[in-house]
């Protein structure tokens, strides 16, 4: 270790050195925030980490792992995005080629499945911790607001990449899910209240979600792209401000 | 702790990472592909040991070179037709049986009877066996899959099963204009149906549908016969009689030319009757109407392929024109319409006053056996 200071420190008093670097780092905490601050990357981490954030069994890194998820899901969705159609003539055919056919493809579905799956499970978790550290309290009440749009928002990604793969379960599983839209109170034709603004089969919540009165075509693209796009930007700019807020409300919880 | 866990985590991952690398590097189908090429370049090696003759040597030798550098993939067969949701199913239909079935030679052996009229390569396997054609594991390429002839049968359920296959057969097809009923012939194993003879139709039938029945077994049943006494038969040799064998019998096969019965039964017009018994006897009788009935869809009676299309009996012309010893006038006017016309001229003559009886059948008509 000495070793490679020395040359480092040989390094810099070079006169080739001194040509390129004009002067050099003096090591004080108000460079350090400063180099933090003005870095695009870093400044996403905190400049200062409290002692008890080190702590794992506080947070167990739980909305940090949902974050992970999210993003893994991001990539590996894309990539499965060159090869899946949503066209009701294709969309089956070409998960099974995944499977199959496509080099790596099914490490890629499955992963992207399970990874699915991963992340309602810690964005629960996190729910749960958040709650029994008391941790929604304030000043995080919105904070808490927040997470819950987005607790939602998971469900709702879970969801609409059920139907994507074109299958029995998944279209039978959407069956179930629009039709309890079908009952919701007002929103839903059959649900109570419904007559009183009018709602009807063909413009009721279901009707919305499936893009016609029964599962067609129109409900896979409508599947696609609220998965695809709609859902992961929403997600993605309350994800942005879930973490500015953590930050601004007096950084990542610890122990009272 | 904390490190020890981390160690195990860390192994696990690095273990089932590989585990994917080596599904990748060696699927399930591939160990088929190299027991097969193994098989075939040991068969060209012993042959090459027995065989001295030049030009075969340099052919094994090729082929030996070839088999010994064997190229592992995927064989598919992208067959015809539209698969769309519109249709119930999942877009284009791709079969990739052949991935492991890949013994080609072994499997023309055990579909002799089938794939001379669907060869593989255009009709595919799933059209019949069923399963998944597009995946390449057995548990799920072999899902719902009729394996052998028994299953196959076990597999009708409905009359409505057996037509999905002949409109698959049609979909498939690349003949121009074919349709379901060209398939008509084809029991659910894919092979020819059997013939069940009038004989086992007859033991229901005689009291049943009486009118239809009765005329058809008097007259139509006994063409053959008439037939077999025209002077142009007995003189005519077998090419000659393929010509009355392609009417008026039931079930002419014009490749071998037998045929399955003499005149024109039952099954002459309504198909083949073995699943139609299948369902009769199961008593599923409106299973078996279904397939009875698609008859008028088939265009039998004319048209192209029928029997009632003019000038049928040409060849006949030129037969009696030639002979002076007969009369054309017989055989243009057979004997039982002989019979009706020397009837109605007696009546019309009014030599049967007296022997009128009104509780006698109206018609005089006698069949000749």
């Amino acid at each position: 270790m000495n070793l490679i200071l020395f040359f480092i420190r040989k390094l810099t008093e070079t006169e080739m050195w001194k040509s390129v670097f004009r002067h050099g780092y003096t090591d004080t905490p108000r460079n350090r925030a400063l180099q933090t601050i003005s870095n695009v990357w870093l400044h996403l981490h905190p400049v200062k980490v409290p002692k008890h954030a080190v702590k794992i069994t506080y947070t167990w890194c739980l909305g940090g792992l949902t974050f992970f998820i999210f993003l893994f899901l991001t990539v590996t969705g894309v990539l499965l995005m060159f090869y899946y159609v949503p066209d009701v003539n294709r969309a089956y055919a070409d998960m099974i080629d995944l499977m199959y056919v496509v080099p790596l493809g099914r490490l890629l579905r499955t992963s992207h499945r399970w990874a699915g799956h991963a992340m309602v499970i810690t964005v629960c978790f996190h729910m749960l911790r958040v709650f029994l550290t008391g941790s929604y309290k304030a000043p995080r009440q919105f904070n808490w607001v927040l997470g819950v749009l987005l607790l939602v928002l998971t469900f709702l990604l879970s969801f609409t990449g059920y139907l994507l793969p074109w299958d029995q379960l998944g279209y039978w599983a959407i069956m179930v899910g629009t039709n309890m839209g079908a009952a919701t109170p007002v929103m839903g034709y059959q649900g109570p209240f419904a007559d009183l603004l009018g709602v009807k089969i063909n413009n009721d919540v279901r009707f919305a979600l499936l893009g016609g009165t029964q599962i067609d075509a129109p409900s896979l693209l409508r599947a696609y792209v609220w998965h695809c796009i709609g859902i992961p930007i929403i997600a993605g700019a309350l994800m942005i401000l879930h973490f500015w807020r953590v930050r601004k409300d007096g950084g990542i919880s610890g122990p009272l | 702790m904390k490190k020890k866990l981390f160690l195990l985590s860390s192994i696990l991952l690095l273990v089932s990472s590989l585990l994917w690398v080596k599904d990748m590097l060696e699927p399930e189908w591939k160990q088929y592909q190299v027991e097969y090429y193994e098989q075939q370049r040991k068969a060209v090696e012993k042959k090459l040991q027995t065989t001295s003759d030049e030009k075969t040597v340099a052919d094994l030798e090729t082929k030996l070179a070839k088999l010994q550098k064997p190229k592992y993939e995927i064989k598919q067969i992208l067959l015809k037709g539209d698969y769309g949701w519109a249709q119930q199913s999942n877009g284009q239909k791709t079969d990739r049986c052949m991935t492991c079935h890949i013994d080609e030679a072994k499997l023309t052996a055990s579909h002799e009877t089938v794939v001379k009229e669907f060869p593989f390569d255009i009709y595919g396997c799933t059209v019949c066996h069923g399963g998944s054609g597009r995946s390449l594991d057995e548990e799920h390429a072999h899902h719902g899959i009729f394996k052998h002839k028994r299953a196959m049968r076990q597999r009708l359920d409905h009359a409505d099963d057996l037509f999905d296959m002949w409109n698959e057969f049609a979909t498939l097809s690349l003949e121009e204009g074919a349709e379901w009923a060209s398939y008509k012939n084809h029991t659910i194993t894919g092979e020819k149906a059997i013939y069940m003879g009038s004989g086992k139709c007859m033991r229901c039938h005689t009291g049943l549908t009486a009118p239809h029945v009765e005329r058809w077994k008097r007259v139509k049943f006994e063409s053959f016969n008439v037939i077999k006494e025209a002077p142009d038969y007995i003189k005519g040799d077998e090419d000659y009689r393929e010509k009355c064998y392609e009417c008026h019998t039931t079930g002419y096969n014009k490749e071998t030319g037998t045929y399955e019965e003499e005149g024109i039964t039952c099954e002459a017009c309504h198909g083949p009757g073995e699943v139609y018994a299948f369902f009769m006897d199961r008593g599923q009788a409106t299973e078996g109407q279904k397939i009875a009935k698609i008859t008028p869809a088939y265009n039998k009676c004319g048209g192209t392929e029928g029997c009632h299309r003019s000038r049928r009996h040409e060849m006949r012309v030129k037969f009696f024109r030639d002979s002076k010893k007969h009369d054309d006038y017989e055989w243009f006017k057979p004997k039982y319409k002989r019979i009706v016309t020397e009837a109605l001229e007696e009546k019309k003559s009014g030599g049967d006053e007296e022997g009128y009886d009104p509780t006698a059948p109206k018609h005089r008509i006698r069949f000749v056996r």
